[in-house]
């Protein structure tokens, strides 16, 4: 047999070195797959986010790109946490922090009815034909629009106008104030920032739980209805507890990105009235791209960022320790 | 009841206890479609408002905005791209023309519009390409190969994507600007992938993980080397799920507004969603079907790919995206 | 025709905190089919995959036919590998997974279809060819995963559980079929399960593997009838060997409910072999008889009856400790009555305590009167390898 003759046969050449060597340290092979991600990370995350941002803080920006930066020392921070800064920083953490506790919970509530009502069966009556996947489909139109899109559209249908639907919806329930509509006054503009928002994000909660429910194997309905379970007691101890883990996960991720995003706000209220919509992050593009003062906007993206380091560490902590 | 005398099928009394009408069978089948009918409604509510706006003059819009566009039918757009491709409508109509030309077709006199198009496309499948590319090889050795440091090269790796845009804007918007890089394709690619490559990393460990065990040994034991197994079992195999990733990627560049608006502003380096904005500023009330036009497109294509990408994305990212069962 | 040899092959893992493999010495012969069985982590997977190449062992030689393959990578080592979950390339056809092996091996087209057509037809997968693995059972997939290992003529053929994933019935099926291949194919085979009927039924040898260590390497007759440790006795045998903590002194071995009186050799095996007076004594269920009350050393109630056809499982509480009789059919016994209770001596087995066996009845007391003494009789796992 030529069996004999394969054992220790060796391919030789170049190719047989690079192989032995990387037989030899597995590790510098895991390694080498990882260099084209980390050097551009390193190029454009790492660098500027150290070297750039960190330094920037310190400095009075100018917008002439051949003229140096002046450094101020602390100057920019304390603009934000003593100086006339003070005031627009505390309020606008105060919007982040009800619009996250909002917008979450909101979130999770559609989300979950959605997912729950997608795993049902739409069959067409008498044909047999299941539509199920078509309307799943259409339910992830929100997320698959772009936010400002999403933030623009409501924006304009809340307006009290002939055109602002939503508006006019409204008034028949609400006493709405004409001048402005939804998006001009208090609270409304506020709302209206948050259905636009949930609109636009419900869908990646949707798609996780739809997984989820469908994981939930169909012999743990059919028992507890054996037990004697109604519907609603059949969501509170079977799918409930199921999804536990699912939904922990999912309000954190939701959480993490949540905060610092402002396309919407911006779109929908450009967050008026006055300030009232105006969460961190579109303070920090406003002071940064409107009034061109970076320097300013760099220090308060970096108290900013500070104050969120604990709670992406949670995320990926716990996503990680299975490793 | 039961008796003393011990078990005797009095003891059950096998009568319906409540309603002949159970929620499974006689409520439920109402209910969901009215649930169904109910979330549609508010789902495809911008779509379709937008949708039909687009196609109305500003009068139109004004008188009802719910509803179907009185539309002659003369400048159907599609028609007109084709037209212009040819070569048989100029791209800027004539004046004349202008006033009876649909909300669509003078879209591309007021507003440059294929121009953003096309940016916001090349800007998108750059991304996409280039971060997923790169993904592929880190995530594999994420999910399946082992070396020293593997957990906290892995938060690194990562972390560009839990952070906010906002925060990364500014020293990408210095650094591009040090390189000279903005209002160039190039700069924008390269500022989307800084959130495109960690989510792409992420994804496609999850899948990777989740690949039966010993395929690299079969291979192995087959007569590969490990890069061998690599190249010639698992890349084929993952090609759907890479190829969802690519489409995820592409997305999420053509979402991005912030990046977009900061890096360009001239429109061939621009992309379609700081555009609408800006579009929003200038032309507000008078070119109101503009705006919707353009807000549609945007939505239009995404949601034309997510109907595409679903069943893939179910798995995705229930797998990867995060969310551990 | 290879042999295969592991020559105190050491493999740990974590920095050296888990031994899973402790200097294991085992040759597998050409052409013979030795299992590898033991319960879940004992080191026989790892150990396969010492021999597949798949892991390098820290300490120790393997060679094929006299050549070192120890730091050869798998691809060098021209063994072919079945596993517990197939490992089947989920986007190749049946046909491109089978030739994927001979691809990379810079086969030519006409030997390749000539080798899959051939394996093919073995594994009676012809009309397979086109499909891919998810449009397969899992019998086919299995037939698929036998077929692409066979394609190579492999020096050495690995099986890693392959029957576990089946339901009983397929078992058995393949179990048949992978030894009559075995044999056509005349390749040294080495076979993991945790499964100690599989191992009973499919071995040329049977290697009995526990915590890293094998505790014996012999044909399973020898294995099931003259265990060398409390393991290996506890280990193979179903329904399980009863085994009785017992007390020794003076010549008589105290087992609770009754004393036995052993015989000088025995005795003398005892007193040398045991440093207290602990010993463990083994009996095979069918090594108790059922008598007439009475008759018996001592009288039992009856608990559970298990049918199983032409024999039935006993079950009794004797002192504390649950024991198993298998009696024939015939027999008529019935829960709730009581029996007297025999053993047949010969096949008892005394262990130490701490797992070594010390003595066989049988052995140590020749029933042919021809006595050799008790040499011999202390079981030795490693020592019938040395050639």
């Amino acid at each position: 047999m030529a069996a004999v003759d394969q054992i220790g046969q060796d391919r030789g050449g170049i190719e047989g070195i690079v192989d032995s060597i990387l037989e030899e340290y597995g590790g510098v092979q895991g390694m080498l797959f990882l260099v084209p991600s980390l050097v551009l990370l390193a190029g454009i995350v790492f660098y500027p986010m150290v070297v750039n941002g960190l330094i920037l803080s310190f400095q009075d920006f100018t917008l002439n790109p051949n003229a140096a930066d002046p450094f101020v020392g602390l100057e920019n921070y304390q603009y934000w946490l003593l100086g006339s800064g003070q005031a627009l920083f505390l309020f606008s953490v105060k919007v982040t922090v009800l619009y996250e506790l909002l917008v979450v919970p909101f979130d999770l509530v559609v989300a979950l009815g959605a997912a729950l009502l997608m795993n049902e069966k739409f069959e067409l009556p008498g044909l047999g034909i299941e539509t199920r996947a078509f309307w799943r489909g259409l339910m992830l139109a929100g997320y698959a629009s772009p936010a400002i899109a999403a933030g623009l559209t409501w924006g304009i249908m809340e307006q009290a106008a002939e055109y602002g639907i939503v508006y006019q919806a409204a008034t028949m329930f609400f006493d709405v104030p004409a001048s402005g509509g939804i998006v001009g006054n208090r609270p409304w503009a506020f709302w209206g920032v948050v259905i636009a928002k949930v609109w636009r994000d419900f869908g990646f909660m949707y798609v996780v739980f739809l997984a989820g429910v469908q994981s939930i194997p169909s012999a743990l309905y059919e028992i507890s209805k054996v037990d004697g379970a109604n519907p609603i007691q059949r969501f509170r101890y079977i799918t409930l507890p199921h999804l536990r883990t699912v939904i922990v996960t999912v309000v954190m991720i939701r959480t993490v990105f949540t905060v610092g995003k402002l396309a919407i706000p911006l779109a929908t209220t450009q967050g008026g009235p006055v300030n009232y919509t105006r969460v961190l992050g579109l303070v920090i593009f406003d002071v940064a791209f409107g009034e061109w003062a970076l320097g300013r906007a760099a220090a308060l993206g970096m108290l900013f960022a500070v104050s969120i380091i604990p709670l992406i560490l949670i995320w990926i902590k716990t996503e990680t320790e299975d490793y | 009841m039961a008796t003393q005398d011990g078990p005797t099928t009095e003891k059950f009394s096998f009568e319906r206890s409540g309603s002949r009408f159970s929620w499974e069978d006689h409520y439920k089948p109402v209910v969901k479609y009215i649930a169904l009918g109910v979330f549609l409604a508010w789902i495809m509510l911008p779509v379709y408002y937008t949708g039909v706006n687009s196609l109305k003059g500003p009068g139109q819009i004004f008188k009802t905005a719910m509803g179907i566009p009185y539309v002659t039918f003369d400048p159907l757009p599609f028609g007109d791209l084709i037209g212009i491709i040819t070569g048989q409508v100029p791209l800027i109509p004539e004046a004349a023309d202008a006033a009876q030309l649909s909300a669509w077709r003078s879209m591309w006199d007021a507003f440059p519009f294929v121009e953003y198009l096309l940016a916001t496309t090349v800007v998108s499948v750059g991304t996409a390409g280039l971060a997923t590319v790169a993904a592929v090889f880190s995530a594999y050795a994420f999910a399946r190969l082992d070396f020293p440091a593997k957990t906290p090269l892995f938060v690194l790796s990562v972390m560009g994507f839990t952070f906010p845009i906002v925060l990364l804007a500014i020293p990408i918007f210095v650094l591009m600007q040090d390189l000279t890089l903005l209002n160039t394709y190039l700069g924008m690619i390269l500022a989307f992938t800084a959130f495109t490559l960690p989510y792409n990393i992420w994804l496609l460990r999850g899948f990777f993980e989740d690949l039966p065990d010993n395929l690299e040994e079969s291979a192995r034991v087959d007569g590969c080397t490990q890069i061998g197994a690599f190249f010639r079992v698992i890349l084929p195999l993952s090609r759907p799920a890479i190829a969802s990733v690519f489409l995820l990627a592409f997305l999420l560049a053509w979402h991005n507004f912030l990046m977009a608006f900061i890096l360009g502003n001239d429109p061939l380096h621009t992309t379609l969603a700081p555009a609408i904005l800006q579009l929003r500023g200038t032309f507000f009330v008078k070119n109101l079907h503009y705006i919707m036009a353009g807000t549609f497109l945007s939505m239009f294509v995404p949601i034309l790919m997510y109907m595409y990408l679903q069943t893939h994305l179910v798995e995705g990212l229930s797998s990867g995206g995060g969310v551990k069962g | 025709m290879v042999d295969a040899v592991l020559d105190n092959v050491r493999k740990t893992f974590n920095d050296g905190q888990v031994v899973a493999v402790d200097d294991v010495n085992l040759t597998i012969e050409e052409g013979e089919l030795i299992v590898l069985v033991g319960p879940s982590g004992c080191g026989k997977s790892t150990t396969l995959r010492c021999i597949a190449g798949l892991e390098t062992p820290n300490s120790g030689r393997i060679t094929f036919g006299g050549h070192d393959v120890t730091e050869l990578p798998p691809k060098d080592r021209a063994v072919s590998m079945v596993f517990q979950n197939y490992a089947l390339y989920p986007s190749m056809t049946v046909y491109e997974n089978m030739e994927f092996g001979l691809k990379m091996r810079g086969a030519d087209r006409e030997t390749i279809d000539e080798r899959v057509r051939w394996a093919a037809d073995i594994m009676e997968i012809g009309d397979l060819l086109d499909r891919y693995p998810d449009q397969l059972s899992g019998g086919q997939q299995q037939r698929v995963a036998l077929g692409r290992a066979i394609v190579r003529e492999p020096a050495i053929f690995l099986l890693d559980e392959p029957l576990s994933n089946l339901d009983a019935k397929l078992r058995a099926v393949m179990r048949t079929e992978i030894q009559e291949l075995q044999r056509k194919l005349d390749v040294a085979t080495v076979f993991v399960t945790h499964d100690q009927e599989e191992a009973m039924s499919m071995g040329d040898r049977i290697a009995v593997m526990n915590a890293g260590d094998i505790q014996q390497v012999a044909p399973p007759s020898d294995i099931y009838h003259d265990p060398n440790s409390l393991f290996v006795a506890d280990f193979i045998g179903s329904p399980e060997i009863n085994l009785f903590r017992s007390s020794y002194r003076n010549g008589t071995v105290d087992l609770g409910a009754f004393d036995v009186d052993v015989p000088d050799v025995i005795a003398t095996e005892l007193d040398s072999g045991l440093d207290s007076d602990e010993v463990v004594t083994g009996i095979r269920p069918e090594d108790i008889n059922v008598v007439e009350p009475g008759n018996g050393l001592l009288d039992v109630e009856v608990q559970v009856i298990e049918p199983m056809g032409d024999t039935q499982i006993i079950y009794f509480d004797v002192e504390d400790s649950r024991v198993r009789a298998v009696v024939p059919s015939a027999r008529n016994v019935t829960e709730g009555g009581t029996v007297g209770l025999d053993v047949y001596w010969p096949n008892v087995h005394m262990f130490h305590p701490d797992g070594p066996k010390l003595v066989k009845w049988g052995n140590a007391v020749d029933v042919d009167a021809d006595a050799e003494s008790g040499d011999g009789v202390r079981a030795d796992g490693h020592g019938e390898e040395a050639q």
